[in-house]
């Protein structure tokens, strides 16, 4: 992916060192990453598809920071991936792939960003250009493997050579046959990607979520004609790539921004925060919409114990002391833990407005 | 380098129930003969680990199982033809019929395991449908034979301020170190060989990360959820080690362990 501005927090951002566990060659100039963290910090890198790190990188300039997303989904890769193509003059995307080596160490943030699966069931039209398609195919591979939604894929790329991932889309296309379609749109044989292709492929898909990810100009079209083509009540996230390079980019990039934002009047508004026991103390954690508990613990820096955060091994069991959540499994929990009071926080979020209270002193 | 000495070998004819303490057994490549041959299957499981256990139903960790054919599941007949022969060369398992099962349940009774009694018992008590499953090759979750100190044991319960019985860990083979500086020495072994007794070889392939099962007393069933949520802050979630084998080989109580 390109160049990305680090979005930092007031107090700064906390890197931990990540290990280069394999290089990949996907194109003549993208190059997929697997990254292993320390294993006691294991539980740091817990991400959502979609999500992306930001390095520190120990450039001869000196250190710069590039944020690149992951490709790899958590429910169906067993490492985080990420995948950086080189730009041109970009310092970050050619010193990944020239310098960045297996084996090697690199500092990273912890997984962060908004472009992710809201959650509901409608379709997913995701519309991508170049390496654009890195956190798109992270989103296409919870879906497909996670849930029932039909997914579309517009990939936008100058030729052939220059498509990323080509044998999973090929793949999955053919695995998740009838629920996914990718079309792929090469520009040397089509020319550009124009509003009016846009519309003719997104025709049918009104009631989609949206995902756009790539180049600005492709970005500023699609965006534009989804918005006008879907019509107000449009759900459309975009990743936009901002370059520090760039002389005309914000501060701050952009990350995932709905248009318009969404309008769900849910119950879950009023968890803005919920507390949490843990060794003889109470902590009020604040949660965001999709969050389970134990992300928004994790996030909040409460040392939780959790351990593999897809309900198998039981690590993360509390007790619910009050509140009701839904959990997505349970399949750590015995009839015994259930008639207890017992979840799973790593697969917990809040489905009432009573106040939650997740007592981890058992 | 001799570093340590096996303080007992441990198999699970059925996955997720009691284990049995043997003198010796015959290690091959897909582990300990015998070990976790039989496993049940829930069909509401999940499909990536469809397994009814401890987790789910906690009392599972007090049924007993044992092989009918006893001491003949130990050594593959005319082991000592085959030892003198390249390591490639595999013996010959024992038949079909040696690998018959008995379950005692908590309750007293005992049955075949691939009876319908035991089924309909089990299937009632856990209030799910379930299926015997059964393959010679054996059912372990990451690797096919693990390792658990007993300075580990001792060292957690320290720290947790608990009793712990080395069966929690429900570890293949319970070794003593020569090392005495580090209770977590096994940690120290991922990445090299071990040979063990006279010719099984092993590689130390990672640490072993835990579930549920270990909070699991092995004599009542009880839960100790602390000592999983120790494990996982202050261990990175691991206890023991996993192996593979390299060389097959026989084992036996007492044995001594070779850095090699």
């Amino acid at each position: 992916m390109n160049d990305r501005q680090e979005d930092e927090d007031a107090a700064g951002p906390s890197y931990h060192r990540l290990t280069v566990r394999a290089v990949r060659d996907e194109t003549a100039d993208a190059k997929s990453f697997v990254l292993i963290p320390e294993r006691h910090e294991t539980a740091l890198y817990r991400y959502r598809p979609g999500q992306f790190l930001s390095f520190r990188i120990p450039h001869e300039v000196g250190p710069i920071v590039r944020s690149y997303s992951l490709s790899s989904a958590p429910g169906t890769d067993p490492d985080m991936t990420v995948c950086v193509k080189r730009v041109v003059g970009g310092r970050g995307s050619n010193w990944f792939n020239d310098h960045l080596r297996t084996g090697a160490r690199i500092e990273a943030t912890r997984p962060a960003g908004r472009f992710v699966l809201r959650d509901n069931d409608k379709p997913l039209l995701l519309i991508a250009g170049g390496s654009g398609i890195t956190p798109c195919i992270s989103l296409i591979k919870q879906a497909l493997a996670e849930t029932g939604r039909r997914v579309k894929l517009i990939y936008a790329n100058q030729n052939a050579a220059s498509v990323i991932y080509r044998a999973t889309l090929d793949l999955l296309e053919s695995r998740f046959d009838g629920r996914f379609t990718c079309q792929h749109w090469l520009d040397d044989d089509r020319g550009f990607l124009t509003a009016d292709d846009v519309m003719a492929a997104a025709e049918g898909w009104e009631c989609a979520d949206s995902y756009i990810c790539g180049p600005a100009p492709l970005m500023d079209m699609t965006e534009e004609t989804l918005g006008r083509q879907f019509g107000g009540d449009a759900v459309i996230l975009t990743e936009r790539f901002l370059s520090p390079d760039d002389p005309v980019q914000p501060a701050v990039p952009a990350s995932a921004e709905p248009v318009p934002a969404p309008a769900a009047a849910s119950p879950f508004v009023q968890h803005a925060w919920f507390r949490l026991s843990l060794d003889g103390e109470d902590h009020s954690v604040p949660i965001a919409e999709g969050q389970t508990l134990l992300q928004a613990a994790l996030a909040f820096g409460v040392d939780v114990p959790s351990s593999c955060t897809e309900g198998h091994c039981g690590t993360c069991m509390a007790q619910l002391r009050s509140g009701e959540v839904t959990m997505a499994s349970t399949r750590a929990l015995s009839k015994r833990n259930i008639a207890r009071g017992y979840v799973l926080a790593c697969q917990s979020t809040p489905s009432s407005t009573a106040e939650i209270w997740l007592d981890f002193d058992l | 380098m001799k570093i340590g000495t096996i303080e007992s070998i441990w198999r699970y004819p059925v996955k997720g129930m009691r284990g049995e303490e043997i003198s010796h057994v015959y290690t091959g490549f897909a582990g300990l003969m015998g070990d976790r041959v039989y496993g049940v299957i829930a069909a509401d499981g999940d499909p990536a680990f469809p397994w009814h256990t401890g987790r789910d139903q906690e009392e599972f960790v007090l049924y007993e199982a044992s092989f009918r054919s006893g001491d003949a599941l130990l050594m593959p007949e005319n082991l000592d033809a085959f030892e003198g022969l390249a390591p490639g060369i595999k013996p010959v398992d024992p038949s079909a019929e040696a690998f018959k099962v008995d379950v005692k349940t908590p309750g007293g009774a005992t049955n075949d395991i691939d009876s319908p009694e035991f089924l309909a018992d089990l299937q009632e008590t856990a209030g799910r449908s379930l299926k015997v499953h059964m393959t010679q090759k054996g059912q372990h979750d990451c690797r096919p034979v693990s390792i658990f100190s007993l300075s580990a044991a001792a060292k957690l319960g320290e720290e947790v301020g608990m009793e712990i019985d080395k069966r929690r860990f429900r570890a293949n083979f319970y070794v003593e170190w020569e090392n005495q500086d580090d209770p977590y020495y096994e940690f120290s072994l991922v990445g090299k060989n071990l040979k063990i007794g006279e010719r099984l070889e092993v590689a130390v392939i990672e640490r072993d990360p835990r579930c549920k099962m270990i909070t699991l007393d092995p004599d009542t069933s009880e839960e100790s959820p602390k000592l999983l949520q120790h494990v996982s802050r202050n261990h990175g979630g691991d206890a023991g080690v996993f192996a593979a084998v390299l060389q097959e080989g026989r084992v036996k109580k007492g044995d001594p362990i070779f850095l090699t």
